[in-house]
């Protein structure tokens, strides 16, 4: 049961664009929370329930609005038209914008719920001992919750190599540039190959399941002392 | 000298507090007053961590806050124990003591302060695994390394025996001498609050009641009317300067004699001249005895007052047994 090099290929590019959508989540989750935690009101609460939305929508409404949102004539084109790149709907890039949509809630949602548990003592403690609120969220806060911010992102890493609708909607199945390995799945079931279908299948049943083992091992709940 | 006059209310319950012309002159400056009186909220505005609608702070003349203006905690010269203790628990108890300390190691204050808490020898501990009185200490000791003018003490012995309590009062009393600092020290126990305390403002009703030294404090009526504690009077022992340690009495753990007593357990008999009878609840009476450098209160029964028949400008005897000093 040999890997063929076309499933190499689109293992590949699945580990390539899950690593890109958490890195890019990372960058933006970090601040986002920053921005949640500070205060409890309606704009606050507006955006995590825009941020949370992915969670629940239909895959195939979230492709929908994507490509409205991604092509020529959508919204995104006219800014991407002035780096001279007409759409990104089939491209990789325009597979990123889709899974860091896609995936937000799962790395957002367990960010913002186990930074809500740090007691506001310790937010005080830091001004007390001389850090101003960013430097203390950034210097000490996130190191404290780092078990936390590790499943947040191993969670979005394997969501993204889940994604099957919303990269059926946008992306097609372009061989090292859209195919993934959940599309490529497909592909293989409905050409009857079950044998490749099996080992492909197998890889992302024990990948995905060791990563989440990981995570519930390592992250020893931190006894927060107040 | 510290000078503070802050209005304050909270919007989610509309409670105000207003502390009004307070005026922190002496070493030692003890916040008194029931649970949920607003102390720690006084401490808090102090601090900064609450914004007050309106307010003024000057620490030596200095300006922290002055209408539009307003200096941020991280940047005030203030320690501040909070009641628990927010360690950080990813890191281990010496980065915690020397968490953005500006004492370091081979310093004999820091050494003191080590040494004070007992804490050599737990450095590489992980936080988790200490008792709650170790976590205290280790609270404390960070506090008192992180630089300060002045260090607030909320409820700060918590889960502390006795003994260390003592040593650490010690300790705070030569660390105002040394260094020039000032320590304001809340807690709703009277008893540990005046052992060391020069001045004590009471609060009450998130407004202050009381201000001053703090046997004139305690010596006052309207003070012990409010029914906050116990009657009780401080004997001072002050050795010159500011460095004191008080012994307070329990009004009720004095008794009077018209003469001095012979034959008797009882080994203090102090002699004094009453300066007041006031009734209180309960039939019973308190006087107020003049004995020099300081004054007593004693606590007594109505029927023991006329069989006494005790008088302002009388002479009398105060009676206390040993074991009641506290």
């Amino acid at each position: 049961m040999g890997l063929s090099s076309a499933m190499i290929t689109a293992l590949l590019l699945t580990l390539k664009l899950a690593l890109v959508t958490v890195f890019f989540l990372f960058i933006l989750c970090i601040p986002l929370c920053y921005w949640l935690i500070a205060k409890d009101n309606f704009p606050r609460k507006l955006v995590l329930s825009i941020c949370t939305l992915p969670l629940v929508l239909p895959p195939t409404v979230l492709g929908f609005y994507l490509i409205l949102l991604l092509r020529p004539e959508g919204f995104v084109s006219l800014v991407t038209n002035l780096i001279g790149i007409e759409t990104l709907l089939f491209s990789f890039e325009g597979l990123v914008v889709g899974s860091i949509i896609y995936s937000l809630p799962f790395v957002l949602q367990p960010l913002y719920t186990s930074l809500k548990t740090v007691p506001n003592g310790y937010f005080d403690t830091l001004k007390i001992l001389g850090y101003t609120k960013f430097n203390g969220y950034i210097r000490v806060i996130l190191p404290m919750i780092r078990e936390s911010i590790i499943a947040a992102l191993i969670l979005g890493f394997l969501h993204t190599i889940g994604e099957f609708g919303v990269i059926l909607m946008i992306g097609g199945n372009i061989p090292n540039e859209t195919g993934v390995a959940s599309i490529y799945l497909f592909d293989l079931v409905e050409s009857f190959n079950y044998t490749q279908a099996h080992a492909l299948s197998l890889i992302l049943l024990l990948t995905s399941f060791s990563l989440l083992l990981l995570i519930y091992s390592y992250s020893s709940r931190i006894k927060k002392d107040d | 000298m510290i000078n503070i006059d802050f209005n304050h209310t909270f919007k989610k319950n509309n409670l105000n507090f207003e502390y009004k012309n307070i005026i922190l002159d002496k070493p030692i400056t003890a916040i008194y007053g029931p649970s949920g009186s607003g102390k720690t909220t006084l401490l808090r505005l102090i601090m900064g961590l609450e914004r007050p609608i309106s307010g003024k702070l000057l620490i030596n003349n200095k300006i922290y806050q002055e209408k539009d203006y307003f200096l941020p905690p991280e940047k005030r010269p203030i320690s501040f124990v909070q009641q628990s203790n927010y360690l950080f628990p990813h890191i281990n108890v010496e980065k915690n003591i020397f968490f953005n300390a500006n004492h370091g190691y081979g310093n004999t204050y820091t050494d003191s302060v080590l040494e004070l808490f007992d804490l050599h020898n737990l450095l590489n501990s992980n936080i988790n695994n200490l008792s709650g009185g170790q976590k205290r200490k280790i609270a404390l000791a960070r506090a008192f390394l992180n630089h300060h003018e002045l260090l607030i003490l909320d409820e700060p012995f918590n889960g502390i025996d006795k003994k260390t309590i003592h040593k650490i009062h010690k300790f705070l009393n030569d660390h105002v001498m040394l260094r020039d600092i000032k320590i304001i020290y809340a807690s709703h126990d009277i008893k540990e609050l005046a052992v060391i305390s020069n001045a004590m403002i009471v609060i009450n009703e998130q407004t202050v009641s009381h201000q001053g030294d703090i046997q004139s404090v305690l010596l006052d009526e309207d003070f012990y009317n409010l029914n906050l504690c116990r009657p009780q009077s401080i004997i001072s022992m002050d050795k010159g300067g500011s460095v004191l340690f008080n012994t307070i009495v329990n009004a009720s753990d004095v008794a009077l004699s018209r003469q001095k007593i012979v034959g008797t357990s009882i080994r203090n008999q102090i002699k004094g001249k009453i300066t007041k009878i006031i009734d209180i609840a309960n039939d019973r009476v308190i006087v107020k005895i003049d004995c020099g450098n300081y004054s007593l209160l004693s606590e007594i029964t109505k029927e023991s007052h006329l069989d006494l028949q005790l008088a302002t400008e009388d002479e009398i005897y105060c009676l206390i047994k040993t074991s009641s000093f506290k």
